[in-house]
């Protein structure tokens, strides 16, 4: 019986692994401080400030279209996506609100 | 000994020998994943799942032109049931995977964009034994499986507004959509979310 249960546990574990896995990540919610050719700055609304390195990958989106680096303005609301690397955070997709007209 | 009866001993002796040393060179590990698998193995490999497509499914060719609808189906296709092992650019770099053994291949690659089209159908079908890959096929799978040997053939060259739409479409966890709203209302113009505890609207 405590054979059956081990092997159970052991085919439980093997089928459940993989759900379990996922991607680590960093995101800051807030508004844009600064922007600069590789560094992005968030001020989240609790007055959290977080950089984040910009790199060629990184990805900046308007709603469901494409942007730049050049679309953003300070203050401007935004969500940014990251992955660490060292101790830096890398900017892997920034989503940015609509200009207010 | 009759000279039949030796030439069958040696043959035995030389099939123990080589597959000891296959046996040796495969779980020299053990059983863990974690190690990369050698270039033998992966030489292997490669050449066994060749030798084990049928003929007349490798010289398949798809039966579907590709177009912009085609493309799109693919693209849907790869980013709900694909991406979670082979990543949306097909690259293989996912925590799943990464740590499969052997580790999911970059589709990028020479090694699986020189595949025929019949290969890939095959193996999206009938998946590799072995390996992480499971075989899809079921009642009318096949459709959507040759639109994916289009998107495979597509990612090379995959843009990065692809890239944005396919993220829409990963499959999420209840938390991951939560998460996907609080920041869809909050780039709306709404309240910030709540903030994390320790963390001020940046979490891990």
């Amino acid at each position: 019986m405590i054979r059956l249960m081990t092997v159970l546990a052991v085919a439980a574990a093997v089928v459940a692994g993989p759900a379990f896995a996922h991607e680590k990540g960093d995101r800051a919610i807030g508004v844009v401080e600064s922007i600069t050719a590789d560094q992005i700055v968030i001020k989240a609304s609790d007055g959290h400030v977080v950089p984040f390195a910009l790199v060629p990958d990184t990805r900046f989106s308007v709603g469901d279209k494409t942007a730049g680096a050049q679309d953003v303005r300070a203050g401007q609301r935004a969500v940014v996506h990251g992955k660490r690397s060292g101790d830096k955070l890398i900017a892997v997709r920034v989503k940015l609100a609509r200009h207010k007209r | 000994m009759s000279r039949a009866a030796s030439i069958v001993a040696a043959a035995g002796v030389a099939l123990v020998v080589v597959g000891g040393t296959v046996v040796a060179i495969a779980f020299r590990g053990g059983i863990s994943a974690r190690r990369e698998p050698s270039a033998i193995e992966a030489r292997v490999a490669r050449a066994l799942r060749t030798w084990a497509i049928p003929s007349e499914a490798r010289d398949a060719p798809n039966p579907f032109q590709a177009s912009p609808r085609v493309l799109a189906a693919g693209l849907a296709h790869f980013a709900d049931h694909c991406a979670s092992c082979h990543a949306n650019d097909g690259s293989g770099q996912t925590a799943i995977g990464r740590n499969l053994y052997p580790r999911a291949p970059d589709l990028r690659h020479p090694a699986t964009q020189g595949l025929t089209d019949g290969e890939l159908f095959y193996i999206i079908e009938n998946g590799v034994r072995f390996t992480g890959m499971p075989a899809w096929a079921g009642p009318g799978s096949a459709e959507g499986s040759w639109h994916l040997v289009h998107f495979i053939r597509h990612l090379p060259k995959l843009d990065g507004g692809e890239r944005a739409q396919m993220e829409a479409l990963n499959p999420k966890s209840p938390d991951e959509w939560r998460a996907l709203q609080d920041e869809e209302s909050f780039l709306r113009g709404d309240e910030p979310p709540p903030r994390e505890p320790g963390h001020g609207g940046h979490t891990h």
